[in-house]
């Protein structure tokens, strides 16, 4: 894709999402937990991105901030409507049945996802209703295309969740999440349950989708692996914030940031030819409720200087070769050029 | 057989018993783990990789039984060879043998570490209910000495703390700890790294290459993911439905992948570096219902190989020279076909 005339979708600015932590007898807010902390991100119409990093660094707190379950503490998000942007927080009730219906997300875990009570078409006739799709005979049409398009048969939308695997629940699940036509799909580590096998259905699955469907998905995972195969840009996160963010070709050709570096090099390859060259990280990840000062990443990163622990290093724009990569370092064009003297 | 086998398994078969149905959990799995080297499991979710291992430090729940076959252990002291299936469960010999001889490391250490006890206690407790003549201050020094090996920083002060104060990495170093407080000779990892986060993963590895090193220890080790049999396997053995369905070194098995399911499992993955263009190819189908099982081949309903001779039975194992082991009857087709 030409990054000159892409539209973006959704534009995020200076987002911070916190949880109080309150303690003591009377529940008094003492800290907070700075889960997603000072995020500027535009997600392109038709693009997937990947969101990628450790447990507990916000990507799924992002994921759930943009659908609007969680509140933000600060930052504002725009989504491009039909009638010109809006900032999702300032929509009134009409408007944001609108947003709902545009942003849809596929859950981790389809089996507390659906209601075990339920039978597929009860569960996913109820958005349907809601978005004015009236006689039954319509509902049952729509939701047996939907059930065809993911690979499964019409008629097993009068059978019970519990009646299906887990492969084909996740692929209810992504039909549930497409029933009313969303433009902006958030799939929150939506092959991670699932044997590699599996995996590899709902991927190739999902890819299929997009195309047909003209979707525009967010992709969280911690698989680099999985998220390299399925994504058109990936951005890094550590501990609330964007350390890397590049094509994703881009990203595994020149990785710049320290911490990218290492979590390419710690993952295990299923290729036994290939080179291993592991950059070994000292220590945990720090809590979100203290993060250290400066770049969260400095306690545990070789190239650490003064000014790592003292300045926040904001998410410049580099190129390299022409092409963009938004990168938070104090030694960035350091890296960069490293990162070249490969090439030759 | 080389002098280095540590624990010899012959056609193990291992049943569970529920609703008065029978499921067939492992049936007829044969494997040798040989001291300094690392042998992989390999499989998903239900084929048995936990239940060899389980069978092996005889902690299978009540409902199942091994039914035929043996587990050896070659204790190489005036001990002999350790019929370990014939031993009970909670026999005397068995418990001095589960920690001492054999170790295990679990996949989730919270639960697995107990919880109102401190490290340092329960490191300790280990070492002195296998060797009654070691003192308490022994012990705790011993105790101290693993945790500094196995890279918890700070130590000194680690030693007193509650699983609780503990990171997840830091708690499977310490359930590593504990497993290598007696010097074992094998050490069963079941899925060690899977809750953990990809940095804290390679550390571990760092540590289980180290400890196989330096301490000859023989580990046995299960897992789903085949970037991690890549990384660490010196032997492999892949599962399907409670078969070895292909097994030998790292090399022969995933270089020259000679049964459909390995080589379509390692098509089904995407590989780090290959970006969006690879062709991922799923598996057609699901694992069958292990209560409904297909009568000859396991996998013969999504096998593209499949023919009439792999509905009548399972095929037996084809020695391909050296140690490559192959469950296919149409192995040469599949080898000639190419990774």
């Amino acid at each position: 894709m030409a990054s000159k005339d892409r539209k973006p979708l959704l534009t995020i600015k200076g987002l911070k999402t916190y949880f109080p932590v309150k303690s003591g007898f009377l529940g008094k807010t003492k800290t907070y937990v700075q889960a997603v902390n000072d995020i500027n991100l535009t997600i392109y119409k038709g693009e997937t991105l990947g969101l990628v990093g450790e447990s507990g660094c916000g990507k799924t707190t992002l994921g759930k901030t943009i659908l609007q379950l969680y509140k933000p503490t600060e930052g504002e998000m725009v989504y491009e409507f039909a009638d010109g942007p809006k900032n999702l927080e300032k929509l009134d009730n009409k408007e944001m049945d609108e947003a709902r219906r545009k942003i849809q997300i596929v859950f981790q875990d389809p089996q507390s996802s659906l209601n075990p009570s339920f039978t597929i078409y009860q569960s996913l006739s109820d958005p349907l209703k809601k978005f004015g799709v009236k006689t039954k005979e319509e509902r049952r049409k729509i939701i047996g295309d939907l059930l065809e398009a993911v690979n499964m048969r019409r008629e097993y939308m009068d059978r019970y969740p519990h009646e299906f695997s887990g492969g084909q629940r996740q692929r209810i699940g992504i039909a549930r999440a497409l029933c009313i036509n969303p433009e902006l799909v958030i799939c929150d580590e939506a092959v991670s349950a699932l044997d590699v096998s599996i995996q590899a259905q709902v991927l190739n699955l999902l890819k299929k989708l997009k195309e047909e469907r003209d979707l525009t998905y967010i992709f969280i995972t911690h698989d680099l692996s999985v998220v390299e195969y399925i994504s058109d840009r990936i951005a890094v996160m550590y501990l609330g914030r964007i350390v890397e963010l590049a094509d994703a070709d881009e990203l595994y050709h020149h990785t710049v940031h320290p911490y990218t570096q290492a979590l390419l090099s710690a993952i295990p390859v299923a290729d036994i030819h290939h080179k291993k060259n592991r950059i070994l990280l000292e220590g945990d990840v720090p809590s979100p409720m203290s993060p250290p000062s400066g770049c969260h990443f400095h306690g545990r990163c070789k190239q650490c200087q003064e000014i790592c622990k003292k300045e926040k290093p904001e998410l410049k724009k580099y190129e390299i070769n022409g092409r963009d990569h938004y990168i938070a370092c104090h030694f960035a064009e350091e890296n960069i050029r490293k990162a070249c003297e490969k090439d030759e | 057989m080389s002098d280095n086998v540590v624990i010899s398994v012959k056609n193990l078969k291992t049943y569970f018993y529920t609703n008065e149905r029978c499921n067939r959990a492992i049936n007829g799995v044969s494997m040798d783990i040989k001291s300094g080297q690392t042998l992989c499991i390999v499989g998903e979710s239900g084929c048995g990789k936990s239940v060899t291992a389980t069978s092996i430090m005889q902690l299978l729940p009540k409902l199942s039984r091994i039914e035929e076959g043996e587990i050896i252990y070659h204790s190489g002291d005036e001990r002999g060879d350790i019929r370990i299936h014939e031993l009970e469960r909670s026999s005397k010999e068995m418990r001095a043998l589960r920690g001492k001889d054999i170790a295990m490391i679990f996949q989730d250490p919270m639960t697995a570490l107990n919880p109102v006890y401190t490290i340092g206690w329960q490191i300790s407790e280990m070492i002195r209910s296998h060797d009654k003549s070691v003192t308490k201050q022994e012990a705790r020094e011993r105790a101290l000495k693993l945790l500094t090996d196995m890279g918890i920083p700070n130590p000194q002060k680690r030693i007193d703390q509650y699983p609780h104060e503990f990171s997840g990495g830091m708690r499977q170093r310490a359930m590593i700890a504990m497993a290598m407080s007696c010097n074992p000779k094998v050490l069963i990892a079941d899925e060690p790294t899977t809750a953990l986060d990809v940095t804290i993963q390679a550390q571990i590895f760092e540590l289980m290459d180290h400890l196989k090193k330096n301490y000859n220890t023989a580990i046995m080790m299960i897992t789903h993911d085949m970037g991690v049999v890549c990384e660490l396997a010196d032997n492999v053995a892949v599962m399907y439905m409670g078969n070895i369905i292909e097994s030998g070194t790292a090399e022969e098995v995933l270089d020259h992948p000679t049964h459909p399911y390995t080589k379509a499992l390692l098509k089904s993955i995407p590989i780090l570096g290959k970006g969006a263009n690879q062709d991922i190819n799923p598996i057609k189908g699901s694992t069958p219902d292990p209560y409904n099982r297909p009568p000859g081949c396991q996998f013969e309903p999504r096998c593209d190989y499949a023919c009439e001779a792999c509905r009548k039975g399972m095929p037996e194992e084809t020695m391909l020279g050296g140690t490559h082991m192959v469950r296919c009857s149409r192995y040469q087709e599949v080898m000639k076909d190419g990774k």
